[in-house]
């Protein structure tokens, strides 16, 4: 047998990263913690799952078609959202969820040397791939939990590539508004590929909310990304994409991973797209669940940071990962902060009131054995 | 034999061109030149030995790696003697000068590397006086920033000069040389600072397993709560090493400054002191990400205290039962104590297996009360099954289980203290 040199094929960027380790399968979970349910609530997952013409795309599968090639660029899906969004279909790409077409977008633009830009305490994807890629992150601190535009701004250099601002931003829920937007659009003036990831925007009703798909005819620069993991309930196809200007984009395709998205994920997507009536159920629910999470919070007396999104990050007066570890022994599955750089806070999904409220219960209890 | 020479200038250069004194460079040579005769004279097949220098900027590594199937290591015990009389044990004799000769030594036994030594010299670095100097000002307004090296000397002066020397690293004492273990990677410190060269606290922290980080302090010089410098350190702390691969710290000398929000208490030890007094030790812990859960092996006997230990920690554990079955074992076992002098401490772990093991213990227990040690510690891996098969042996010879210390090495560890003093002490 070889010994494989590691040492020296190895590049130091790599040597240096961190691997993401998902987490087990919930019966392996349920069975080391000991409990008889577990109640998913760190994923950000819709708790009303995929629309129900999804749901039967899904259920009526004709297995044969399992030995058969997807359509490599999701032909019918780009489509379609080319005539929602009155584009042309080559303004789309899509990906096995928003995280590939984040590679697709870094490979494209940077080079030995480049950096990227982003927040610190953000979706943590952009900073992965483009470390484990050679290229540096350069993190900027949130300020009142929000992106720093200015921040941002100053941190560019004749190196920088890519600014990637998550609106809304997952784990806090804060957003730039239309106006802030485009001012930060404006300062930057082309010079720069700009990515809004709007994984959350289904779930923002406020009207000052901004569009990043209406902003690509003005700004040539711009990629927005869009997934069916959260709002469509897809996450387990990973079906995401994303669209901006057609040289823009055309640029992109060439680092793209073709037929990387499966046939049923397109096919259940290409149902989803126009359901708006599980659209407003979801967020009806997710109003209803949010509020009456805020409610048992504010007596609990914990700091909230409660914005935009399914979701709520609480800061406890203990560790977080404790708290991880008390919240499973209770069969409720939280997501802790500290890997965000958010020590002793969680997040938690919005889930179903029943959900909810054993959330609650745990969180009483957690605190109470403290 | 024929590579001695070549051997030997290679060590005392290497050492040299680190950065070790003379009187360090012949130390190491010393005890270079006894494991490589050992090797040499051990191996008749003509095997290759590799010799490798790293240059720990603090210290020279040198590590033999080899191929050898009756490889004794016993004389790495701290307790092994030799006869004049007998042949075998004056060859040992040479291993014993070598292990002495340098602060460090380690056994290497590795599918992909094989088995190796590794000997670590250090560089002698002067002690910092305990010198009178201005009082810290209490820094409403403070950054939290890496020193640089001056910065950091001014904080070790202060750290040794506020604190007793059970709550900070003995290595402290010579400000030159926490310096040069910054610039190795060996500690990482963050400090609370005017920006004026007013030093007002830090923190420090070094990575002692793949998995674990260990943390000192937070030290704050004259600083009150109310401006919640320790907070502030721990949280900066964290997300210093938010993304890093670690799994969890720790804090085993910690100051009464800890925010104890941030972290939980594993448990305390009886630490007993030489005018018969003892207090509790609290170790304290925080899992730096999700916990996955993990298996880990455990002799019968020891069962009951991890159930009850997991359960009270809630950590989820695969617990899988493993004993010795008339399986081939080593006949000499070794053990490394590790010692911490201000807390009159040693802490026990075994390096290598061996059926000798109850004996070698025994000897270690008897060295250590001879030398007045009041805290004796001994630490099992439960990821290795041969260590977990250690319980019943420690168990009968006065070890009690008082703590797991999760993910402190290649899986958890659990720590048994020694009771046979208690009575003379409490």
């Amino acid at each position: 047998m070889f010994d494989v040199p590691l040492n020296n094929l190895v590049p130091a960027y790599i040597k240096g990263f961190e691997p993401y380790i998902p987490s087990k399968p919930d019966q392996e979970l349920m069975k080391l913690y000991g409990c008889d349910h577990l109640y998913r609530l760190n994923n950000n997952e819709n708790p009303l799952g995929p629309p129900a013409a999804s749901q039967d795309i899904i259920r009526r599968f004709w297995p044969p078609k399992s030995g058969l090639y997807p359509s490599g660029d999701s032909y019918y899906m780009r489509k379609r959202l080319a005539e929602k969004y009155s584009l042309d279909p080559d303004q789309f790409l899509f990906g096995n969820g928003a995280n590939e077409v984040i590679a697709f977008v870094i490979k494209a633009f940077c080079q030995e040397g480049d950096n990227i830009i982003t927040a610190d305490k953000t979706f943590a994807v952009y900073e992965w791939v483009a470390t484990f890629s050679g290229f540096e992150a350069r993190l900027v601190p949130l300020k009142d939990f929000g992106f720093d535009d200015n921040g941002m701004l100053e941190g560019i250099d004749a190196r920088t590539k890519i600014l990637f601002v998550c609106n809304p931003n997952n784990p806090t829920g804060t957003y730039w508004n239309a106006a802030k937007l485009r001012r930060f659009l404006d300062v930057i003036g082309g010079r720069q590929i700009v990515v809004i990831d709007e994984a959350y925007c289904e779930f923002v009703e406020n009207p000052d909310f901004p569009d990043g798909i209406k902003l690509l005819e003005e700004y040539p620069n711009l990629v927005v990304f869009r997934t069916f993991s959260k709002m469509y309930g897809l996450a387990g196809l990973r079906i995401g994409y994303l669209v901006g200007n057609m040289e823009v984009v055309d640029v992109i395709r060439r680092t793209c991973v073709v037929y990387s998205v499966n046939t049923v994920a397109q096919d259940a997507a290409l149902a989803a797209v126009d359901d708006n009536n599980h659209v407003q159920a979801t967020r009806d629910l997710i109003r209803l669940e949010k509020a009456y999470l805020r409610e048992e919070l504010e007596l609990l007396r914990l700091q909230v940071q409660s914005g935009e999104g399914c979701f709520i990050m609480i800061k406890l007066p203990v560790s977080d990962t404790l708290a991880y570890r008390k919240f499973m022994s209770q069969g409720v599955m939280i997501r802790s902060m500290t890997g965000f750089r958010f020590p002793n806070w969680i997040r938690v999904s919005i889930g179903k009131h029943e959900a909810m409220e054993a959330f609650v219960a745990a969180l009483k209890h957690t605190l109470s054995s403290d | 034999m024929a590579y001695f020479p070549l051997t030997m200038s290679f060590v005392e250069e290497s050492a040299k061109a680190f950065g070790l004194g003379i009187p360090e460079v012949l130390k190491l040579r010393l005890a270079c030149e006894e494991v490589f005769a050992y090797l040499s004279e051990s191996d008749h097949n003509g095997n290759t030995i590799t010799v490798e220098a790293e240059n720990g900027v603090y210290y020279t590594g040198i590590r033999f790696l080899f191929d050898a199937r009756n490889f004794d290591p016993h004389a790495f015990n701290l307790t092994a003697k030799i006869s004049l009389d007998s042949e075998a044990d004056l060859k040992q004799m040479g291993l014993i000068i070598a292990s002495r000769s340098v602060e460090r030594f380690y056994m290497l036994h590795d599918a992909r590397e094989g088995l190796g030594i590794g000997l670590l010299k250090e560089k002698s670095y002067p002690e910092a006086g305990k010198q009178a100097t201005v009082a810290v000002k209490p820094l409403a307004n403070y950054n939290i920033v890496v020193p640089d090296s001056e910065t950091l000397k001014l904080f070790a002066f202060h750290t040794i000069l506020h604190y007793p020397s059970h709550l900070f690293p003995v290595d402290f004492m010579c400000p030159g040389k926490i310096v040069d273990m910054v610039a190795s990677g060996h500690y990482h410190v963050l400090i609370a600072s005017d920006g004026k060269g007013e030093v007002a606290g830090g923190i420090v922290w070094r990575k002692t397993s793949a998995k674990m980080i260990e943390i000192f302090g937070p030290y704050l010089f004259n600083q009150p709560p109310e401006y919640c410098m320790a907070e502030g350190l721990v949280d900066h702390f964290l997300m210093a090493v938010a993304k890093t691969d670690a799994v969890c710290l720790i804090d085993i000398f910690a100051t009464p400054e800890l925010p104890k929000g941030y972290f939980e208490l594993l448990g305390s030890l009886d630490c007993f002191l030489p005018d018969d007094n003892k207090y509790q030790w609290p170790f304290y812990y925080r899992h730096h990400k999700e916990d996955l859960g993990v298996q880990v092996w455990a002799h019968p006997d020891l069962l009951p205290f991890l159930e009850a230990e997991y359960r009270r920690l809630v950590f989820a554990r695969n617990i899988i039962p493993t004993s010795y079955a008339g399986e081939e074992r080593p006949d000499h076992s070794v053990i490394s104590p590790r010692f911490n002098r201000p807390q009159h401490l040693v802490s026990m772990h075994a390096i290598w297996d061996g059926t000798d093991f109850p004996d070698i213990l025994d000897r270690h227990v008897q060295i250590f009360k001879a030398e007045g040690i009041l805290n004796i510690l001994f630490e099992i891996d439960l990821a290795r099954p041969w260590q977990a098969n250690l319980s019943p042996a420690l168990m009968e010879q006065n070890f009690v289980p008082k703590m797991i210390l999760p993910y402190a090495g290649m899986g958890d560890i659990v720590v048994f203290q020694h009771t046979g003093g208690i009575k003379t002490h409490v």
